[in-house]
């Protein structure tokens, strides 16, 4: 049944609300609470969360139906629980780690895991290594959702390889004001795999130079 | 991704309500926003899918798996949510009339039925309470087997921005939604509260494209 606000400081945190494949990683997840003072008081998604501190509207279901979920696949039980703070978030690394942080520590792992994975990327398209690079990107856009430069590198990938449905469908989630950029980021990227090709037999470009080749164009800042 | 498959084909403990009402065997819609259980994708079909399983299709006014364990109702003592399942099915799309009547009659606001909160119904003829107020109101449709994914009977698929970009079977959906004027709608992917993005997805695109 649906419970009244807690607060989260009587609340341990004994799983997460999904199973994530290796694909779907790093990811920030939805706790499964448990109340200190009851442990078969186990709270499920979906709640909402008030002022951050008092979890809202959550489903409270038995420590049985906890652990029949997780043999159904259907929720993760973590090794020992966590006891529950505020403005914090549960968040699974690629590794498949779960870490409980500030949601400002959070944001800035996510973030650098972003940025590496993003010079991954770039590497591996100029490389024409599109499998990788499309790997590597997704990793990008699992930790930074917003990350232009990562979709662009899938357009280009689609575009290289002439996929016009995939390249159509991830136009779509451009965001309207950003699709001139983003279209011709795309176009620069491909001209680069375009003049890699061309140099093959010249002193090929470093990618720090390729990068900043990238970056140095007015319509990417 | 090709189609929805009843639960009935996984693994039910014995006590679990599917088992108990005697629908493991069922794919399950909301009519309505999504409700319940907690999930990031969502996938919206038109009523015709009822008329083209009237047969074997069933609904009852509310969410049958809260019977077992969330919901009360006068009688739950000597009556068991399997009884009180079987007196509320009714068919499909039959079941509409009565959805019909309960905007007119139940709700101050025919919208109320579709908001996320728990309003107060102006009568309780079937008198559940206890439990989650939205899964006691929403209707709730049963087809037995699998239901078609691609389909004329799709009207929309919700999934959160990034999925669709990094999942090739999300993708490759959207691509054929996209081909097949099936309308596509994305969000941000979801925080710590799962469920808020694809509900808010839901009644943004109910309330742009039907009021």
């Amino acid at each position: 049944m649906s419970v009244e606000p807690l607060d989260v400081s009587s609340l341990e945190i004994i799983g997460y609300a999904n199973v994530l494949p290796q694909s779907a990683l790093p990811s920030i997840v939805a706790p499964v609470f448990r109340r200190k003072d009851n442990h078969d008081s186990v709270l499920v998604p979906p709640y909402s969360f008030s002022n951050g501190r008092y979890l809202c509207d959550a489903t409270e279901i038995t420590q049985s139906e906890f652990e029949s979920l997780e043999n159904r696949s259907e929720l993760t039980k973590l090794a020992s629980p966590i006891p529950a703070q505020k403005q914090h978030e549960l968040w699974v690394d690629l590794d498949g780690q779960y870490h409980y942080q500030t949601r400002l520590e959070t944001k800035r792992r996510l973030e650098r895991i972003a940025a590496i994975e993003l010079e991954k990327a770039l590497t591996a398209f100029l490389n024409r290594e599109f499998e990788k690079s499309e790997l590597y990107s997704s990793t990008v856009l699992l930790a930074d959702e917003n990350n232009t430069e990562a979709l662009a590198i899938k357009i280009a990938i689609a575009k290289v390889k002439q996929d016009h449905s995939s390249m159509d469908t991830l136009r779509d989630l451009v965001p309207v004001p950003t699709l001139r950029s983003i279209n011709l980021r795309v176009d620069d990227l491909c001209g680069c795999i375009n003049d890699t090709l061309a140099n093959n037999y010249q002193k090929p470009h470093s990618l720090m130079h390729m990068m900043a080749t990238i970056k140095s164009n007015p319509c990417y800042q | 991704m090709a189609t929805l498959i009843a639960e009935g084909s996984r693994q039910h403990r014995p006590d679990c309500a599917e088992v108990e009402l005697g629908t493991t065997t069922a794919v399950f819609f909301y009519v309505g926003p999504f409700a319940y259980p907690a999930t990031i994708f969502g996938f919206l079909f038109s009523a015709g899918l009822e008329a083209e399983n009237q047969i074997d299709g069933s609904a009852t006014p509310f969410d049958s798996g809260g019977l077992v364990k969330h919901f009360g109702w006068p009688a739950k003592t000597t009556e068991s949510p399997k009884t009180f399942f079987d007196r509320h099915e009714l068919p499909l799309p039959r079941h509409r009339v009565y959805l019909q009547f309960s905007l007119d009659h139940l709700f101050a606001d025919p919208k109320d039925y579709l908001e996320p909160t728990d309003v107060e119904l102006l009568a309780n003829p079937i008198g559940l309470s206890g439990g989650d107020a939205i899964r006691r109101r929403t209707h709730e449709v049963r087809i037995p087997g699998t239901v078609k994914l691609r389909s004329p009977q799709l009207l929309a698929v919700f999934a959160p921005r990034n999925r669709v970009a990094t999942q090739p079977h999300i993708r490759e959906l959207f691509s054929w939604c996209r081909t097949n004027n099936v309308d596509r709608r994305t969000f941000d992917s979801p925080k710590e509260d799962t469920f808020d993005g694809l509900r808010s997805a839901c009644l943004d695109y109910l309330y742009q494209r039907y009021t």
